[in-house]
């Protein structure tokens, strides 16, 4: 009804009767009680009035009735004023609001009276129809007059406070609903609550009468989800073992909806007539309900998966708060957002330079676990792996080498879940695929790398019923669960099946020839898993390393039943006779240098290759290895070892391998110390025992003593002879022996036994050499590490130029492969390579300390140099 | 100073010992197996020619079962006969 029908009924109604006047003041003055800042409704009424007044002029006169008019104006301008200043967040507030809402509810009903009266009077028909459009246009002026953000403040702290009292009353509910006071039974309960909500139903109710209910529906969610997050935080935020949605949602039940219930519940179907009785609410709280129950899971969504990362640190002590993940992800929408989140969080916090690959690799198996248990369908894992894989492929060449170690080491098969294939954590996957769909599994993956750079992660339904309509959906072509081998899926992130095995290999190998007590059962163990996931082929030369260890040790006991070979007592002597094809090519290789000289890269850093040593690898090996006078008792055994194999065996014969295996060392020295070392090669053995014969040695004195005299010769050709290489080989053993404080070098050439350590040193030292590193690597490592001890130490007297040769040649196979991949370099992208590749030992040196090894090796005859590049010599060359 | 080794495993690689290298049928290793083999070694035997031309044993043998063979060594066409392996 605008305002010239307005005026047109007053105008009407004047005609009737001179108690319009009366009672149209009881209007304005019920109206000026309202006193909720209705500026605009005062004047419209006082505009009305004048047009009252100015019809009933002729039998009032003008006077009085434009007085009463100004006094009327003045009176409703005044309340709005006094109203609008009401409006605070004050302690009282509430009461304010309540009295404030009843006067004008008491005002409207009066005025309501008045015009029913009017109604009667005048016999319009049908009765009713001008109060409620009076009562419409009441509320709407009375709304538009409002201030609204003063009212709306106002109200949500009474909205607020109110809720807040509700929930400090509601423990006592909870405890009640647990069983243990069973004093107070439902009925009871029901009363506390309504006691509780009595004041913000009254006051909803009359707010709802003057129709103001509505304009505060925004304030009232604002307001519960403001309690609904703040409540979330402190449940869930850092608590990952508990299951944080069950006690929320009872907490829905118990605070929020009765307060909901409360606002809203008298809302539809409730008039001026029925108060606010309740009932008829229901559409509008189902609505809200199922509002707040989404904000919930959105908000306790949002703190899980703030605290993501840490959650999968404590997997799986996590589980709960995981649950919380999965089922909010069910009831909320949000997989993209949360997947985006969690990938970008892993990668701020995961893939840190400062952070050890092998912690990377533990955290992600973490990784992979936490994820499938939330996603069984993988591809959530699937998103958030991207940037690691990407991360491991271009910044850690070590990714497959720790995945290896973590396997290998204990506890490593439960870790990924090799015996059990993980049925455990995966509630929905059909935890292992079958054996024969491997290899489709295969091409899954395979594909699912081509595409998987650019497809966004699309959310899959992740309960069961839903996943079934899924499938029914996709035709059948469902896609299985992803995550069904744990150790797949790692090793995809790193490198490719056949790299592992590799990988596998080498480090089985070192295993097996690399310690005094061979973990022969649990290696056998493990492979036979292995072959399960990566078939029988793929094992077979793994498997061949084992059965060679165990004949190894059938022959030896043989040998010793036999009476062939006799140790003495007190030593723990064992063998293991290798063939050799079947071993990873470093077998017949002395770490970092090979013992072919400039052949293939020899640094499993550069690149390790599949195959096996060559024969031609292996007849170089078995001419150096064969090079070396052994020291006793070990000298005796190999002897007796190799006659008794050539007998049994004939017509085949062994090569012993200085380089490789371990022997643990003891050293007496005169003050009374004990240097005890385990895990160091035979060929480090073979040198400590000469300065057991003798004090004092010059490296060119030692290599005559333990070489055979047939290679005690110097360089006379291109190739370095078997004395040449030894040489590197017996320098990084006197640097091995000096770092642990045997031996020390009494001048540029002469090393000499510590027989009088000074000062004093603790009296027993037992040093392992794997402590330090794992493997045969850890001579060569120490050594190395030594080396630039060294350098930064003792600032040798000889001058850097002279000395930084030797340390040089260490580089040579790698620079030699090098130009044997790559044709021909310039010196500078040789400089940077090996910056790059050379991990053992890491490469620090100066480009002119290269430029020297490389006028070294051009000096040999081994390299070419023209036009600034760098090449192999070829046969042509020569 | 006084040095005792107190243990020690010790490795070693076997090889054959023969005239050649490699197979002159199979042209493999006989470090290696023979096309048929998996285990080297006592697995897939050398046999050695009183012309004494080494092979795979598993070669020989099939070579000596085809036709064409007429029972000679497929290297230098002597009557094949296995050499006495001294005991
Ligand atoms: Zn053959
Ligand atoms: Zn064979
Ligand atoms: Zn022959």
């Amino acid at each position: 009804m605008n305002s010239e029908s307005w005026q047109g009924w007053w105008r009407e109604a004047v005609d009737a009767d001179a108690l319009v006047s009366r009672k149209s003041g009881a209007v304005v003055e019920a109206l000026s009680r309202v006193g909720l800042g209705t500026a605009l409704l005062a004047h419209h009424w006082t505009e009305c009035l004048r047009q009252v007044e100015g019809v009933a002029l002729g039998r009032d006169g003008g006077e009085s009735a434009m007085k009463r008019a100004e006094r009327h104006g003045r009176s409703l301008a005044e309340l709005a004023g006094e109203a609008a200043g009401g409006v605070s967040v004050r302690h009282d507030a509430e009461r304010e609001w309540l009295a404030a809402a009843r006067r004008a509810r008491d005002a409207l009903v009066e005025a309501e009276a008045a015009i029913e009266w009017l109604e009667q009077r005048m016999g319009w028909r049908p009765r009713g129809a001008l109060v409620q459009q009076f009562r419409v246009e009441c509320q709407a002026r009375i709304a538009a007059g409002l201030d609204g953000d003063g009212f709306r403040r106002g109200m949500r702290s009474v909205f607020a406070g109110r809720f807040e009292q509700l929930c400090t009353a509601a423990p006592t509910t909870t405890r009640l609903r647990s069983g243990e006071d069973t004093t107070v039974e439902g009925d009871d309960q029901d009363d506390l609550v309504r006691q509780s909500t009595l004041p913000i139903r009254q006051l909803s109710g009359h707010l709802q009468d003057v129709g103001l209910l509505p304009h505060l529906i925004d304030t009232v969610a604002a307001c519960a989800y403001a309690a609904i997050t703040r409540h979330v935080e402190v449940t869930a935020a850092g608590h990952f073992s508990c299951y944080a949605l069950p006690p929320l949602l009872s907490w829905l039940e118990r605070c929020v909806w009765p307060w909901l219930e409360a606002i809203f519940g008298n809302r539809s179907g409730a008039s001026l007539a029925d108060g606010h009785s309740s009932g008829g609410g229901g559409g509008e709280a189902a609505h809200w309900r199922a509002r707040f129950a989404h904000h919930t899971y959105e908000a306790l969504l949002a703190v899980r998966t703030r605290e993501m990362f840490d959650m999968v640190v404590d997997f799986p002590d996590s589980l709960p708060a995981l649950r919380d993940v999965r089922e909010c992800l069910v009831h909320t929408d949000a997989r993209g957002e949360f997947a985006q989140a969690v990938r970008a969080q892993f990668r701020r916090r995961l893939l840190q330079p400062g952070a050890a690959t092998a912690d990377q690799v533990l955290h992600y198996v973490n990784t992979v676990k936490a994820l499938r248990w939330i996603d069984p369908y993988g591809l959530l894992l699937e998103s958030v792996s991207e940037p690691v894989r990407q991360y491991w492929r271009q910044n850690r060449g070590d990714a497959l080498r720790c995945v290896v170690e973590t396997l290998t080491a204990p506890g490593g098969e439960a870790l990924f879940e090799l015996e059990a294939s993980g049925v455990d954590a995966t509630p929905l996957g059909g935890g292992n695929a079958a054996n024969g769909d491997k290899e489709e599994e295969e091409e899954e993956e395979e594909e699912e790398e081509e595409e998987g750079a650019q497809a966004p992660w699309q959310p899959e339904p992740l309960d069961a019923p839903l996943r079934l309509h899924t499938s029914i959906r996709c035709g059948g072509a469902a896609r299985r669960p992803r995550n069904a081998d744990l150790l797949s899926r790692v090793i995809h992130m790193v490198s490719s099946r056949e790299a592992f095995v590799a990988e596998y290999q080498q480090c089985l190998s070192e295993r097996l020839v690399g310690r005094l007590q061979v973990p022969y059962e649990e290696a056998l163990q493990q492979v036979e898993m292995l072959k399960v996931r990566f078939g029988d082929v793929a094992l077979s030369r793994c498997e061949m390393m084992l059965k060679d260890v165990s004949d190894s040790r059938r022959l030896w006991n043989s040998a010793r039943a036999d009476g062939a070979v006799s140790v003495p007592d007190g030593t723990a002597v064992a063998p293991v006779i290798a063939s050799y094809m079947c071993w990873p090519p470093t077998l017949c290789q002395s770490q970092g240098v090979g013992w072919c000289p400039g052949g293939n890269t020899t640094s499993s850093s550069i690149s390790r290759p599949h195959e096996a040593p060559s024969l031609a690898t292996m007849r170089t090996a078995a001419a150096a290895a064969a090079a070396m006078r052994w020291p006793e008792p070990l000298a005796t055994v190999t002897a007796a070892l190799s006659a008794y194999y050539a007998r049994v065996k004939t017509p085949r014969v062994l090569h012993w391998l200085p380089h490789a295996g371990a022997c643990r060392v003891r050293l007496h020295f005169e003050d009374g110390r004990v240097l005890e070392v385990r895990h160091v090669a035979p060929v480090a053995a073979a040198v400590i025992s000469c300065f057991a014969q003798r004090s004092a040695w010059t490296e060119s004195e030692l290599l005559d003593e333990i070489l055979v005299p047939e290679n005690r010769q110097a360089a006379t050709g291109p190739t370095p002879t078997v004395r040449e290489l030894w040489q590197l080989q017996v320098r990084r053993v006197l640097r091995f022996w000096s770092r642990h404080g045997a031996i020390r070098a009494v001048d540029a050439d002469t090393y000499q036994v510590i027989e009088y350590a000074s000062p004093p040193t603790a009296a027993h030292t037992a040093v392992d050499a794997l402590d330090m590193e794992e493997g045969p690597d850890a001579l060569e490592s120490q050594v190395e590490r030594l080396l630039h001890d060294d350098d930064v130490g003792t600032a040798s007297s000889s001058s850097s130029a002279a000395s930084a040769q030797p340390e040089m040649l260490v580089y040579e196979n790698y620079v030699l492969g090098m130009l044997t991949n790559f044709e021909a370099l310039p010196l500078e992208r040789i400089h940077n390579l090996l910056k790059m590749f050379c991990t053992e030992p890491p490469y620090h040196q100066s480009p002119t300390q290269l430029a020297a090894l490389l006028r070294h090796l051009v000096n040999r005859g081994e390299v070419v140099h023209s036009h600034g590049m760098y090449r192999r010599r070829q046969p042509a060359d020569l | 100073m006084r040095c005792e080794i107190l243990g020690a495993r010790l490795v070693a690689a076997w090889t054959w010992n023969a005239s050649d290298d490699t197979c002159g049928i199979c042209r493999l290793p006989f470090d290696a197996t023979c096309t048929d083999c998996k285990l080297p070694g006592d697995g897939c035997p050398l046999a050695i020619g009183q012309c004494t031309h080494p092979f795979h044993l598993h070669c020989i043998l099939k070579w000596l079962a085809s036709a064409n063979s007429r029972g000679q060594c497929p290297l230098c066409r002597q009557e094949w006969q296995f050499q006495q392996q001294a005991e």
